[in-house]
Order: structure tokens, then C-alpha cells, then sequence
């Protein structure tokens, strides 16, 4: 079996909530050995158990740290800092998502950091960035999203924005890890390492790079507009037979019109020469949604699914998560493996985004127990004798 | 020095993934050469367009999703057609191939020959389904990928239908990602001289990465997230988007400080001691719709900026919906030089976004998007040897 592609490199990981573990994971799937650090003058929010939020929303906190070894230290305290320095030290990589500023109130800034390890590479993952005047705002992803500009996109035309959490946070986890990576090839090739500063409402607005350009070109943007399109049309989500059950066709020219008219049994209505074109199928685009709509209302989403795939035209269920696991494509692609854990037992996990023909990226193991790997961290990865890590337990720098 | 100075990348294909992938890696510095159709690339036809006009030069898909490659134009699928394409993979470092996997294929871009062939390239393909399992030669586009990974089923009303996320995140999604595999593949390269390739679907980078937390929800808890319209009702209240004087702001206490600072912030309004609220979770599911009045009513007299200003006085998470010409305008992004200006002989000058990511020491560079076929020459002449005779037949072929 060959080596993952991050073989042999480490990531000191202080990240906590979404986009922050997602990076870590991403790297921890392609075979890097990932060690979050846990202060225990501050647990991640979903953390289990946490003495707060115990039953808060935890299975993401199950997702995003999988394959990733625990270790708390008491970053308040100067002993904790100081094994966290140390960990750095070992470390080629580490990863931060706190609000500018609390690393260098730590101690743990990439200067101090770099300090202890020459070619380290830092990324800190924040709502603004580490400068310019609003770098100190609290953020989640709905934040990033509103002062990105995709927010003002996300919604129905005829509506408010919807809620705006989507593709933000797992967005900047993979951007970090993208950033991370590319310091890496360069570390390769020049022995340097760098501090990498990723502000996600920067990378909200790097996914709507057409529409900034739009309103650079003439003054104005197009807003909401839910599940239309520019081009394609008819372009939407049709309901089917059964409770919340829908289906999306995309209609992209018009040869696939005329293949969708075939697959619908050349209705009347279809063959109105005014439909013909995009232009006329935009002016009676109203019509139209209804129209497909009632012949969808009557058939399963799988059933249009199959039917128009046949035809050549674009048309998938809109899935839940349920569906997600059943579904024979990602079934046959291994999307969702089974993981075995020794302690834990099998279950099944959310697999990695690529499909590697060498170096396979997977998930080694089932997200860390708080601590878990403290003895692990300490002895082996720092080298301290049973009688310091007791000692460092007895002040509390370690728990 | 640029992060992938020296690095040659070959764009051939279709789909936005595909280009995201090879505009991240131009950005940081590698030669990524976009091997366009005679015809022009299809996003050169989509708009938006300078006073809604179309020309090939002037798409903004084309210019931003484009800038900082080189421009050549082969019809690989004419006779030799293949060979130019073969010859120039000879001497890249990485193919980023795109579209559906039987039209790859059929200019012998299947991954399992490229292996043997050039063992030493990365090749990422990045397709709707992948290149294997029995969807992988459907139909797709963005809003069908995002429908069938479990995107669309949580985005909108619960009595309304299922909704996509704004343009073709499917593109910039799947792109990010394959750019990280490339990354992976490349130092893995570095250490065993061998080359891979890589299989990256739209539709599964949706349903790992962005559908996952849904996914380990039901796995673990049993539960299905439903769409909730303007909240997200799996975490503590608040998790809302509510209107004011101007617009809308986004507000979100993950923390209970943060809530009681919120309530602070109101002038501890009597609501707030209201025993049925205790729960933050049980209000989200419970009494939002109320809570939301609450919040709204002191929203509705302020505007975006000084809602923005009094969270940040009492550090409460809180977003406004910033429109397009907002973000462009956006003082934060100005003082971090977030923008970029950009020349183009045909465009003008246009403000790009700027690197979506900044690294300290090869920070990246916007720069132009090329010209349809501005590289032939210097690609087919220049770097793999093409006389200027034979090049003007491959023209008159419609090869090139």
C-alpha cells in the first residue's frame, strides 16, 4: 500500500468550530497526522460532552475532526503554552481560526511560533482577516456570506435572503487547504515557510467573481433569482409524488427542449412553435414551471430523473441526506465508507471530496475523545517522562 | 517568487470546475495554458457582457474565471488534433480535464492511458458525477449537481421549492477542491517521482464536504434537516436573517454570552427574562417566529451600518447583507487592497476580486485574461517546435 500524499508531515491544529476542523480534516484525510490542540480554558462549542453545551448540535463536531488526535493543554496557562510551543515545534504545519489577536495574547503568534520552527507554516482562518479595520469581528458563516455579497444572491427572486450558513464554512476549509499546500510546494523547493492569512468574507466574494464584474462593467448586478438562470430555460425545481419530493430539470438548448417535449409524450403545449427558442420559452417562462410542474406532480423524482436522463436532458432529485446514503452512484463510489474502530466499533463516515489513483485520502479514525491522545502527544511526539507529565497534570497545564 | 513558478498546467475540457482550478494555480504563479475549441471557450458566449452586448472578449465569466492564463486553440477531436494535445501533455506537469467523461475519453484523455503514457503527470478530472458509477455520462448543470448531492433539499422555504445557492457554485466548489488534490499530488510527486491522477466530482465534493455535516446528522441523530427559510434551526436561536430600515442583517449567537449581550445591547428588554426562552435550542424550534418579532421590531428603526456598528460595541455576530456594488465599495476590503484593477485590451479596465487567499511570502497576482488563441504561437512554435507553414495549415484544417 503506498503512503498517503502528506505522509510524515504534522499539523498543530488550534482550530475550533466549522471551517477551522474542516481545513485540519482535509489535510488529516490526505495523510497528514493532524493534533488538536484542546485548551481547556476553552472548549470547541460542540465538543462532547461539553459542560455547556452538552446536547448542542453535535454530529459536525463528529464530522470535521475525524482522523484527528486529541491533546489538552490549558493554553492560559504559561506551562500550557509552553507545550503547545513545543508540539509547534515538531510540527510543519498549524492551523488557527480564534479572532485576530488572541494568538499573540497567547504567546502563540507566527512570529513567537516561528521562532521555534524556522520553515513553519502558519494559516490563521478569520471572518475579516488579520488587518484592515473591522479584522476584530465576530463572525459564523452567515456573516461571511452577508459581507461577501453571496448572501444578497441566496434566496428566492420574489423573497428575503434564506438562510446563509451554505458553502461558507466548508468553502474556507478548503481554501485553507489549498493555501496550505501551496506553502508547502514552496517550502519544498526554497526550505521557507509562511504565514498565510485567509479571511472568509474575502473568500465569499471570490465565489461571485462574474457578478462583481458585472457591476464593474455597467453599474448594475442581476439580485435573487432562486432557481433561474441567465441562460437555460426552463430552469427549476419541480414537485413529484410524495411528501417533499422534488426534482431539478435544466434545460440548456434548444435540442433539449425538444428532447424534453419527446420525453413528455410531445404534449401540445410543448410544441408551441413560440417555445421554440430561448427568447420565446423565457417570455412564457411562468407557464412553462407550471406546465412541468403538474406532469412532474404525478410521477416519482426518480422516475423524471430516469426518464429525462434518457432523453438527454439535465434531471436529478433534490435529495436529503437519507437519499444521499442510498444513492447507488455514491454507493458504487464509496462516498460514505464504513469505518472500523477497534473501541467504537463500525460505522459509517462522510468520505473525502477526491478520488486519488496512488494515494488513496481516506479516514484513519472516528473523531477523538477529549484528551485522548495526551499520552500519545506528550511521550511520544514530545518526549516527557511519566513524572512530567504527571507534574504538568498536577498544575493543570494538562487534563 | 510565486508559489508554482515554473509549474506547467494544461486547461482542457469544459465546465467551470476546470477553470476555478487553473485560475488558482495561475494565480500563485504556474503557466496554465487554456486549450480552447477554434470556436472559443463556451463561457466567452455567457454574460455578463459590457451594456449587455455579447463579444467573445468581453464575457466577465470568461474574464474572471480566465485571468492570468495562456490562450491556445485545438480542436483535439480533428485529425492530429490529438497528437498537438498529446505533445503538449508531454511536457506539462498537470492536466486539468473537464467535462463529460466519454468526450474525454474519446480524444484519449482516459485516465488509466495517460497513466501509462505519462506517468509522471498529475491529472485532475473534474467532471459532474466522476468518471466512474452509473451516473457518471449524465446531464448535468449547476442546479441538477446541486440538487442531487443534497444541496438544494435544505436551502429555502419549507413551503416552497427546494433552492440552489447564487451562480455555478458547482464549478467553484469542485475547482477549489481538485486545486487542494493537484496540491496533494504534486508533493507527493516531489518525494516518489510518480505522478497521479485524480477523480473529482461536482456532485460528491457537494455531498462529502458540504452536505456532510447533514449526512453525519442523520447518520448519528437520525435527523433530517429540512429547509427552514430564513433560519437554520439546528443550532441556538438566534440563527436568522432579519429585515431593517435598508435591507437585511444576518445575526448569530453561537455562544449564550453572546446572547446576553445581544439582550444587553436592547436595553434588556422584559421579553428577555421570559422563562419559555431559557432554551436557546427549544427556541429555534419553538418560539423563533416570536423571538424574530422581537428582534425585528428594534432592527426595523436602524439601518444595516448601525446595526453593524452597535453588534460590533457589544461583539455580537451580526452580518449585513451587503449588495454587489456594496462589497465593491467595501472599506475593509479597500484597506486590505482586496480589489484589483485589471487591463484588458478588449475589456478595458475591470476590478477583479483579488487572491481569495493571502500568503505572506507568494502572495499571487491578478492578472489578464487572454485573447482567444493570443498564445498559438508562441505554445505551438515556440514550445513544441510547429513550423509557421504547418501552423497556418493546421488553421485552414479548423484543427486550431
Amino acid at each position: 500500500m503506498t503512503a498517503p500524499a502528506l505522509n510524515g508531515l504534522r499539523v498543530a491544529d488550534f482550530t475550533i468550530h466549522a471551517a477551522g476542523p474542516f481545513c485540519t480534516l482535509l489535510l488529516a484525510e490526505l495523510g497528514a497526522e493532524v493534533i488538536k490542540i484542546e485548551s481547556t480554558a476553552r472548549l470547541d462549542i460542540a465538543r462532547r460532552p461539553h459542560p455547556v453545551y452538552g446536547r448542542t448540535d453535535v454530529p459536525p463536531f463528529d464530522m470535521v475532526n475525524a482522523g484527528k488526535r486529541s491533546v489538552t493543554l490549558h493554553l492560559k496557562t504559561p506551562r500550557g503554552v509552553e507545550l503547545a510551543k513545543r508540539l509547534v515545534a515538531k510540527s510543519d504545519i498549524a492551523v488557527e481560526n480564534f479572532r485576530p489577536g488572541v494568538m499573540e495574547r497567547l504567546g502563540l503568534s507566527y512570529a513567537a511560533l516561528s521562532a521555534v520552527r524556522h520553515d513553519l507554516i502558519m494559516l490563521s482562518i478569520s471572518t475579516s482577516g488579520q488587518t484592515g479595520p473591522e479584522r476584530e469581528i465576530a463572525g459564523y458563516a452567515p456573516m461571511f456570506s452577508a459581507l461577501g455579497g453571496l448572501g444578497e444572491l441566496t434566496g428566492y427572486p420574489d423573497g428575503p435572503p434564506v438562510e446563509l450558513r451554505h458553502a461558507m464554512d466548508h468553502t474556507n476549509g478548503l481554501v485553507g487547504a489549498f493555501a496550505v499546500m501551496a506553502a508547502l510546494a514552496h517550502r519544498q523547493r526554497t526550505g521557507q515557510g509562511q504565514h498565510i492569512d485567509l479571511a472568509m468574507r474575502e473568500v465569499a466574494s471570490s465565489l461571485i467573481g462574474e457578478v462583481l464584474l458585472a457591476q464593474a462593467m455597467n453599474g448594475e448586478a442581476p439580485g435573487r433569482m432562486g432557481n433561474r438562470d441567465a441562460a437555460m430555460v426552463p430552469h427549476g425545481v419541480y414537485p413529484c409524488r410524495g411528501e417533499d419530493r422534488w426534482v431539478a430539470i435544466a434545460v440548456g438548448s434548444d435540442a433539449e427542449w425538444r428532447a424534453l417535449g419527446k420525453a413528455l409524450g410531445e404534449p401540445e403545449w410543448a410544441r408551441d412553435p413560440a417555445l421554440a427558442d430561448a427568447a420565446g420559452r423565457r417570455t412564457h417562462e411562468d407557464d412553462i414551471d407550471a406546465r412541468l410542474a403538474a406532469w412532474s406532480r404525478e410521477r416519482t423524482a426518480e422516475e423524471v430523473m430516469w426518464r429525462l436522463q434518457r432523453a438527454g436532458v439535465a434531471a436529478t432529485p433534490s435529495m436529503s441526506a437519507a437519499d444521499l446514503l442510498r444513492d447507488p452512484h455514491l454507493r458504487e463510489r464509496r462516498a460514505f465508507p464504513e469505518l472500523v474502530d477497534e473501541r467504537r466499533g463500525k460505522r459509517q463516515v462522510v468520505g473525502p471530496p477526491w478520488r486519488f489513483s496512488q494515494t488513496p485520502a481516506s479516514i484513519a479514525r472516528w473523531s477523538p475523545d477529549l484528551g485522548e491522545d495526551n499520552e500519545h502527544v506528550l511521550s511520544e511526539i514530545l518526549g516527557l517522562s511519566r513524572r512530567e507529565i504527571e507534574a504538568l497534570v498536577a498544575i493543570g497545564a494538562v487534563s | 517568487m510565486q508559489a508554482f513558478e515554473g509549474l506547467s498546467v494544461v486547461e482542457v475540457g469544459q465546465g467551470g470546475g476546470i477553470a476555478y482550478c487553473g485560475k488558482l494555480l495561475a494565480m500563485f504563479g504556474a503557466d496554465v495554458v487554456k486549450v480552447e475549441p477554434p470556436e472559443g471557450d463556451e463561457s466567452r458566449r455567457h454574460g455578463p457582457f459590457p451594456g449587455d452586448v455579447p463579444h467573445p472578449e468581453r464575457s466577465g465569466l470568461f474574464l474572471v474565471l480566465h485571468s492570468g492564463k495562456k490562450s491556445i486553440t485545438l480542436r483535439p477531436e480533428a485529425p492530429g488534433g490529438r497528437e498537438l494535445l498529446g505533445a503538449l501533455l508531454g511536457g506539462a506537469d498537470v492536466l486539468l480535464a473537464g467535462g463529460v467523461p466519454a468526450a474525454l475519453e474519446g480524444v484519449e484523455l482516459a485516465p488509466s492511458r495517460l497513466e501509462e503514457r505519462l506517468p509522471g503527470l498529475v491529472a485532475a478530472f473534474i467532471t459532474p458525477y466522476g468518471m466512474t458509477g452509473p451516473y457518471r455520462d449524465w446531464r448535468a448543470a449547476d442546479l441538477t449537481t446541486a440538487a442531487i448531492s443534497g444541496v438544494t433539499r435544505r436551502i429555502g422555504s419549507p413551503d416552497r421549492e427546494p433552492l440552489k445557492l447564487p451562480l455555478s457554485q458547482s464549478g467553484y466548489q469542485a475547482g477549489v477542491a481538485a486545486a487542494s488534490g493537484v496540491l496533494a499530488a504534486l508533493i507527493e510527486r516531489e518525494r516518489s517521482g510518480r505522478g497521479q491522477w485524480i477523480d473529482v466530482a461536482e456532485a460528491e465534493v457537494w455531498a462529502t464536504a458540504h452536505a456532510g455535516f447533514a449526512v453525519t446528522r442523520y447518520l448519528l441523530a437520525g435527523d433530517l434537516e429540512h429547509r427552514s427559510g430564513h433560519r437554520f434551526v439546528n443550532q441556538p436561536y438566534p440563527h436568522t436573517v432579519l429585515p431593517c430600515k435598508d435591507g437585511y442583517v444576518a445575526l448569530q449567537c453561537a455562544e449564550s454570552r453572546q446572547w446576553r449581550r445581544l439582550l444587553e445591547m436592547l436595553g434588556d428588554p422584559d421579553w428577555g427574562r421570559d422563562p419559555r426562552y431559557r432554551d436557546r435550542l427549544r427556541n429555534n424550534r419553538d418560539y423563533a417566529d416570536e423571538l424574530d418579532q422581537h428582534l425585528a421590531s428594534w432592527c426595523r428603526t436602524r439601518t444595516r451600518a448601525e446595526i453593524f456598528v452597535e453588534c460590533r460595541e457589544w461583539d455580537v455576530p451580526c452580518g449585513p447583507v451587503q449588495s454587489t456594488a456594496e462589497v465593491l465599495e467595501d472599506p475593509h476590503l479597500a484597506a486590505r487592497g482586496f480589489f484589483v484593477d485589471v487591463d484588458h485590451p478588449e475589456a478595458g479596465r475591470l476590478r477583479h476580486p483579488g487572491p481569495a487567499v493571502r500568503l505572506s511570502d507568494t502572495p499571487g497576482e491578478v492578472r489578464r485574461a487572454p485573447l482567444r488563441g493570443e498564445h498559438n504561437e508562441e505554445i505551438y512554435c515556440g514550445r513544441l517546435g510547429v513550423g509557421r507553414e504547418e501552423l497556418t495549415v493546421l488553421r485552414r484544417a479548423g484543427v486550431i
